[in-house]
């Protein structure tokens, strides 16, 4: 089914500035993207939750083909799914207590409800809660046999009693993938399997605008990202403390800003080569009355003993607690470690990606100029004037044949840019996101268990694999 | 023997008179379940049953003194024989086995079908009271069953049929567990990267030979194993996938470390807190890699899980093996060699499970959602 042009041209158009750099940072990125999507739902092609599900995947796995290290574009494709999928399910029980309702009622015949009607709320609930996690402990018998349960068409018990519609399996993702997610719930509904369900009207999906609403609620959580991380900077920053931050942030300026009107305290800014972006932030602290102190990345250690408190930013929130942040957290965070300073880092909770670094150094980085570090024509940079001379000539003569081969035992001046740094959980001592309260790294899978549904984890295995190489 | 005695039970008794005799003394009163048990795991075993017999009797000298302390062990012996070589997971066989007692039963309640279980399940883990992950399979199981029991079918021979079918495909669930984790793990394996695996898991090497097949190059060190020599199996598996290997003496684990970019080791059991019980020596390993900042990673299936949780090593369900040092040892020194040792989780970077990668942290979480 294509795409209206329109909206595909904005997909198209997005990813383009995507590849190029002309959007600037992950906030952009996750509205552009929240943005698509919620245009994406609202389109009235998307009548049923399945069909809303893998259209939002498709687009979303589009946009993050891109800027694959850009992570914040599959953790809103997740959002997304996750607020679809929890309207499913809410829909599911709903039906579920309408069933039951009828059978309290005795308007099915006893033979086809006996197995509803003997339950009680109070004991279904447990595994209505457990199903919206798809693979889990104690559905773990249910797997297999769920799904060859749903696969095969089973006649309801009783023939023919309130005209039996079979009930049609809620998502059509094939079991295989991700370790029997397809199986999820089976357990539950497999009792339900032969009882009436309400088909979906031709029309429209009844809790479309509930979807709606939830990804208008996303977007407008990324608008308040900043406001909502600093509301807690009183509770973190003390009287007469020394924080030291590292580089240019704007969610640590404003958290700084909202903790200096209440609070007396100063600054070490370390300047963050080869940007020197640092620099910038001292000016704009010293621009709000707060006392600031600039020095160079190598003094950090040094500085540490004095400091109080280190509030650091991350690009990215990862699966084990890690995060990537720019390039020198790193550092900061071990010579912190070294001297028992907290360490906090502060992000929304839109950067939390279920990925784990699988090679830390290398994973979800980025490399940016070298000329940042030696300017091109840099005598050091490229191949000395006489090689050039000689590789030039050389060029020239053999054409097309020319293999690009420097002579031997030349000795080459690389230079590696890295954007980020890999900080490994143990390392960090909170984080502080904008759902209000701080957590340690070892319940970042419990954060992620809440905000995405666990198949969705890995949206693409082959996008995955060519990420990581 | 008796007429109408098990056929199974002939190998061994012409192989090794030690363990016949053991097991024709049982074969009066031995319990079905007992028996399906151990089809199950030899009919998925590449190692004859005879073979295992033999090992075992000639594990140890024949001296009649010993005999008869010895019987029990040698039992418990013939059956991590078995079960080393067999491709399906114990607890997978201990669940067909259970899964047997229901087809076969005759209860007419869902609670006189749970007590014959109970019973079943205790009598499996009398034949190897200290594998843990046995008891792990045989408990879920059972939890499964008391949950389900009172939901689902109107009629009880509608929920028998129901137990039946989802015991049987639990042997699946072995096989796609390893699959599952094979590709979540295959992933960790860096390009070039140097492995050091330590005892004889089925899944780890399903991580690595899933990397192997993806045409990865890496290299693996393992630990020699001692004192069933695990080390050598790996050695002879990895051979065969065409990886290139080195044994190194349990003893060299820290020399080599400096060398190893990730650990990889099984698990037996998989405690609360998100620590490991496993072959002796993990422990050890473990220490070592994090002082060097290498990152450990156990890969275990989700019925791993065991509701344990021990401080120390003394409170593992420990099972001490006979260990032969030979005549040069005076018999007043006391040996000590238990086969399995407890890893904190804080020495464990990740989990690889068939219900994703965990950390440590989130195991509990896990298993909370059994018994919740």
């Amino acid at each position: 089914m294509a795409a209206p042009s329109a909206f595909s041209d904005r997909v198209e158009n997005f990813c383009r500035r995507l590849t190029d750099r002309r959007i600037d940072g992950s906030l952009a990125a996750a509205k552009g993207t929240a943005e698509l999507l919620r245009q994406l739902v609202t389109s009235s092609r998307l009548n049923t939750p399945e069909v809303m599900l893998a259209e939002v995947k498709r687009v979303g796995l589009r946009i993050q083909a891109a800027k694959p290290i850009e992570l914040v574009i599959g953790n809103i494709v997740r959002r997304v799914m996750h607020i679809i999928r929890e309207e499913m399910e809410a829909e599911q029980e709903e039906q579920d207590d309408d069933l039951m309702a009828r059978a309290g009622s005795g308007d099915i015949a006893a033979a086809s409800g006996g197995s509803v009607g003997g339950l009680s709320k109070a004991f279904r609930h447990p595994f209505a809660t457990a199903s919206s996690r798809t693979l889990s402990l104690h559905n773990l018998l249910d797997q297999g046999a769920s799904e060859e349960g749903e696969a095969s068409s089973t006649p309801p018990p009783v023939a023919g009693s309130s005209g039996g519609r079979r009930h049609r399996s809620p998502s059509p993702s094939p079991p295989a993938q991700h370790g029997g997610g397809g199986g999820g719930g089976g357990g539950r509904r497999g009792s339900f399997e032969q009882q009436e369900r309400k088909v979906p009207k031709a029309g429209q999906w009844d809790r479309k605008q509930e979807v709606i609403d939830g990804v208008n609620d996303l977007i407008q959580e990324l608008k308040d990202i900043d406001d909502a991380i600093a509301a807690q900077a009183v509770e973190h920053i003390h009287a007469n403390e020394v924080v030291l931050v590292f580089g240019y942030s704007r969610t640590v300026l404003h958290f700084l800003r909202r903790a200096a009107e209440k609070r007396n305290f100063e600054v070490v800014v370390a300047e963050a080569s080869p940007t020197y972006q640092g620099q910038r932030m001292a000016s704009e602290l010293a621009g709000v009355g707060i006392q600031a102190t600039l020095i160079p990345d190598s003094a950090v250690f040094a500085m540490m003993a004095r400091v109080n408190k280190v509030v650091a930013t991350a690009q990215a929130l990862l699966a084990n607690g890690g995060v990537m942040a720019p390039v020198g957290t790193h550092i900061v965070a071990m010579a912190a470690r070294r001297h028992s300073v907290p360490f906090v880092v502060l992000c929304g909770i839109y950067k939390l990606s279920t990925l784990f670094p699988h090679n830390p150094a290398v994973n979800f980085n980025d490399f940016k100029d070298p000329a940042d570090l030696l300017p091109r024509d840099h005598e050091a940079v490229g191949l000395p004037r006489r090689i050039r001379a000689e590789t030039l000539r050389r060029m020239a003569e053999e054409g097309d044949e020319w293999r690009s081969g420097l002579p031997p035992g030349l000795p080459e001046l690389t230079i590696a840019n890295p954007s980020y740094d890999y900080v490994p959980p143990e390392l960090i001592s909170l984080f502080v996101t904008d759902q209000g309260h701080g957590f340690m790294p070892s319940y970042v899978y419990r954060q992620c268990n809440e905000f995405y549904h666990r198949q969705d984890f890995i949206l693409d295995k082959r996008q995955l694999d060519q990420l990581i190489g | 023997m008796r007429p109408g005695a098990q056929p199974f039970v002939l190998p061994i008794v012409s192989a090794s008179s030690e363990v016949g005799l053991v097991m024709q003394q049982r074969t009066a009163d031995v319990d079905v379940v007992v028996r399906e048990f151990h089809e199950a795991l030899a009919r998925s075993s590449d190692m004859a049953v005879a073979v295992a017999a033999i090992q075992v009797g000639c594990a140890g000298a024949a001296e009649s003194a010993r005999l008869e302390r010895g019987c029990q062990g040698r039992v418990r012996e013939f059956h991590e024989a078995l079960a080393r070589s067999s491709d399906m997971a114990v607890a997978v066989a201990a669940i067909q086995a259970l899964t047997s007692v229901i087809k076969s039963s005759t209860a007419q309640t869902m609670m006189g079908l749970e007590k014959e279980l109970k019973d079943a399940a205790t009598s499996l883990q009398r034949c190897n009271p200290t594998a843990i992950s046995l008891k792990a399979g045989c408990e879920l199981f059972l939890r499964y069953t008391t949950r389900t029991s009172a939901l689902e079918a109107d009629t009880f021979s509608a929920a028998k049929r129901r137990l039946i079918e989802r015991g049987q495909h639990f042997a699946e669930t072995s096989k796609r567990a390893r699959a599952t984790i094979a590709e979540l793990g295959e992933r960790f394996i860096g390009k070039g990267s140097t492995v050091l695996a330590h005892g004889h898991s089925r899944v780890a090497i399903a991580i690595l030979r899933r990397a192997a097949m993806a045409g990865k190059q890496f290299s693996v060190i393992v630990t020699e194993g001692r004192p069933d020599e695990t080390g050598l199996t790996m050695a002879r598996v990895l051979e065969d996938m065409r990886v290139p290997t080195t044994v190194v003496l349990d003893s060299a684990v820290g020399y080599a470390m400096e060398r190893v970019d990730l650990v990889l080791v099984g698990a037996e059991a998989v405690v609360e807190n998100g620590g490991v019980i496993n072959k002796l020596g993990t422990y050890q390993v473990s220490i070592a890699a994090k002082e060097h900042n290498v990152p450990v990673y156990v890969a275990a299936e989700s019925y791993k899980f065991a509701r344990l949780y021990p401080f120390n090593q003394r409170d593992l369900p420990l099972e001490r093996k006979q260990l032969d040092f030979g005549p040069l040892l005076p018999t007043s020194v006391t040996i000590d060699n238990p086969s399995r040792d407890y890893t904190p989780p804080q020495y464990i970077t990740l989990l690889f499970t068939d219900l994703g990668v965990l950390t440590p942290a989130a195991v509990s979480d896990e298993l909370i959602q059994l018994y919740v």
